[in-house]
């Protein structure tokens, strides 16, 4: 399951770029986090509130910087497990520089298996969207709030 | 398979209900009859703190006619709807509803009220609410209030109903003279939810024109849908092959479809026009006064 | 966690305990009144072999927690037979080879008493939609579907049996 899109931001893209490989920056922002841990500067985990309706959970993720290349790209791994299930996910971040500000290019990559995968089915694909959608989101903000 | 544990309270009345509730808010919730939250609890999913077990609250099941509407009480469990006589005579649609709902041991045990407060994206009860334009009845310590099926399922398994508030009563409006409903579900094996499925409620007047339509679907977006754009097109129209293929197509385009072992998106999609376009044909010879079998479990 | 009196009355016999809230309904059957005739296959809800009979109606108890049935009646295999004598739908699941490994025979004979009690003489389709909500791995349902039409002629031949 993949999805992608796009925001321009006010910030440079140096800015942008500085942000996006700032593991104590990034946890600030994403939604949902009960703990998290920086393990290195391209290294950490945090434990997420997950659910719909009646289901919900705890999703313990470890996210490591993949690929970087210095105010062009920023590429995420993470795998992860909780409610019986297991996550393996990649996010990318593209910059490119639009009038004053960076026009980001997103994408997000999800593979869920395990209990939920097996009780919600088709309800997967949506939701995670709607989580990558919600991650993105939250980086947007930030990146906005940080200047 | 064994749930976490929790803590258990079985209130006498509505009320000692409604106070547990306000009390313990998000981290309590409500076993009616139990069809769906025990499976998420077995597995897991589902791990609340506090079980309020109102399936026995007196007063909280059964039918009456009032101000023109049929109430259905929120514990009355499908299988009474199903068998219900009156039920039948007056909105055969809801008869189509509860006979195809899962199998016989989950509809001798799912309620109305459960079900419907669930919103299972692909659960039967919602797209007749949806095209009945019936409204739910809810009360909490707070007060109480009405709300529209149109605005009450807003995602998947997300209602507009708040923590502290119970869902007590489902009112469906009684049709006029010349009205039928039916509802079909396709499903991928028995008892299982389904693919897609479709509520047609239609009003024709004298001359055979749609003067009232609804129509719901289910298990093809993330909530319940009300197909608005179908409905507008057909409302005050005279039944014609062009019209109702449009129509069929409003409905299949409204659908946020997604792909998983039941069917492919586009099958989705397809499925949600097809089942639209029997569950009318069968709406509109019961309008017309035939008596009318939907094959179902 | 505090548990919770129950008391169930089960093939006209009471029991009561003192159980976690989380105990589910086929275990208080099973370890609690010692009844093993009824069986616990899929354990999610779907395969009906631990259908009971709960105030009359079918429910399947491993989908039900023992709180939830306190002061119910409930039927259970056991409860079927009269006096050692085997009851009709019993009989012709015998005579017609409706089981073979006959682990989903407890469940799918509630389901036949509960279906013939509304149906007393259904078709052979409408009994497939009577069984919908029990599943058997070895037969291919054709003995059991004969066993179920030879059970409603042998209870309407004696009507006082059913």
């Amino acid at each position: 399951m993949r999805m992608d899109g796009s925001f321009t931001v006010t910030a440079a893209r140096q800015q942008v770029y500085a942000f996006l490989i700032d593991p104590e920056r990034v946890v600030k922002v994403l939604p949902d986090v009960q703990s998290s841990r920086i393990e290195s500067p391209e290294v950490f985990s945090v434990a997420t509130r997950v659910g719909v309706g009646p289901m919900r959970g705890t999703v313990d993720m470890r996210f490591q910087i993949a690929q970087k290349e210095p105010n062009q790209r920023a590429v995420y791994k993470g795998q992860g497990s909780g409610m019986g299930s297991n996550v393996d996910m990649e996010t990318g971040f593209t910059l490119q520089d639009a009038g004053g500000g960076t026009e980001v290019q997103w994408y997000g990559d999800a593979k869920i298996g395990g209990r939920l995968a097996s009780v919600a089915g088709g309800l997967l694909e949506p939701l995670a969207k709607k989580n990558i959608s919600t991650f993105v989101a939250a980086v947007q903000r930030g990146l906005e709030e940080g200047r | 398979m064994y749930p976490a544990s929790f803590e258990y309270a079985r209130p006498e009345t509505l009320e000692e209900a409604l106070e547990l509730l306000a009390q313990w808010g998000d981290e309590a919730k409500l076993l009616a009859g139990g069809a769906s939250l025990v499976p998420l609890m077995k597995l897991r999913l589902a791990q609340p703190r506090y079980v309020i077990d109102i399936g026995r609250l007196r007063g909280l099941a059964g039918e009456a006619r009032q101000d023109g509407h049929l109430a259905i009480r929120a514990l009355t469990r499908h299988v009474e709807v199903q068998d219900s006589a009156t039920i039948r005579s007056a909105l055969p649609i809801l008869h189509d509803i509860t006979s195809q709902i899962g199998d016989p041991q989950i509809r001798n045990m799912g309620t109305l009220g459960g079900s419907v407060a669930e919103c299972d994206p692909a659960g039967d009860w919602a797209p007749g609410l949806l095209a009945l334009d019936a409204s739910v009845y809810c009360v909490s310590q707070r007060g109480e209030r009405t709300i529209a099926a149109r605005d009450l399922f807003l995602d998947a398994f997300t209602t507009a109903l708040e923590p502290d508030e119970v869902l007590t009563e489902v009112l469906f409006p009684l049709p006029p003279a010349r009205s039928g409903g039916a509802h079909l579900k396709l499903e991928r094996r028995a008892g299982d939810f389904a693919i897609a499925n479709c509520s047609v409620q239609v009003t024709l007047d004298e001359a055979g024109r749609y003067q009232q339509i609804g129509i719901g679907v289910g298990g093809i977006a993330l909530a319940p849908l009300k197909v608005v754009a179908a409905e507008d097109l057909l409302r005050g129209q005279q039944p014609g092959e062009d019209l109702l293929r449009q129509a069929a197509q409003a409905v299949s385009d409204c659908t946020e479809s997604f792909s998983d072992i039941r069917g492919s998106a586009a099958y989705r999609k397809h499925v949600a026009g097809v089942l639209f376009r029997r569950a009318l044909a069968l709406a509109e010879r019961r309008a017309r006064g035939e008596s009318v079998e939907v094959q179902h479990g | 966690m505090a548990s919770q009196p129950v008391a169930i009355r089960i093939n006209g016999k009471d029991y009561a305990a003192e159980v976690e809230p989380r105990l589910l309904l086929v275990d208080f059957i099973r370890r609690v009144a010692g009844l093993t005739g009824t069986h616990i296959g899929c354990d999610t809800s779907n395969c009906g072999a631990c259908t009971i009979h709960l105030d009359g109606r079918t429910v399947k108890s491993c989908t039900m927690f023992a709180v939830q049935a306190d002061g119910h009646e409930l039927t259970t295999i056991e409860g079927v037979a009269r006096g050692g004598t085997l009851h009709p739908v019993q009989q012709a699941f015998h005579e017609h080879h409706g089981l073979q490994c006959g682990y989903c025979t407890p469940g799918m004979i509630m389901s036949t008493l509960q279906l013939l009690a509304r149906n007393s003489a259904p078709t052979r389709e409408e009994i497939r939609r009577g069984i919908a909500g029990n599943i058997c791995r070895c037969t291919g349902y054709q003995g059991i579907v004969d066993s179920i039409e030879a059970a409603a002629r042998m209870l309407q031949a004696a009507p006082k049996e059913g």
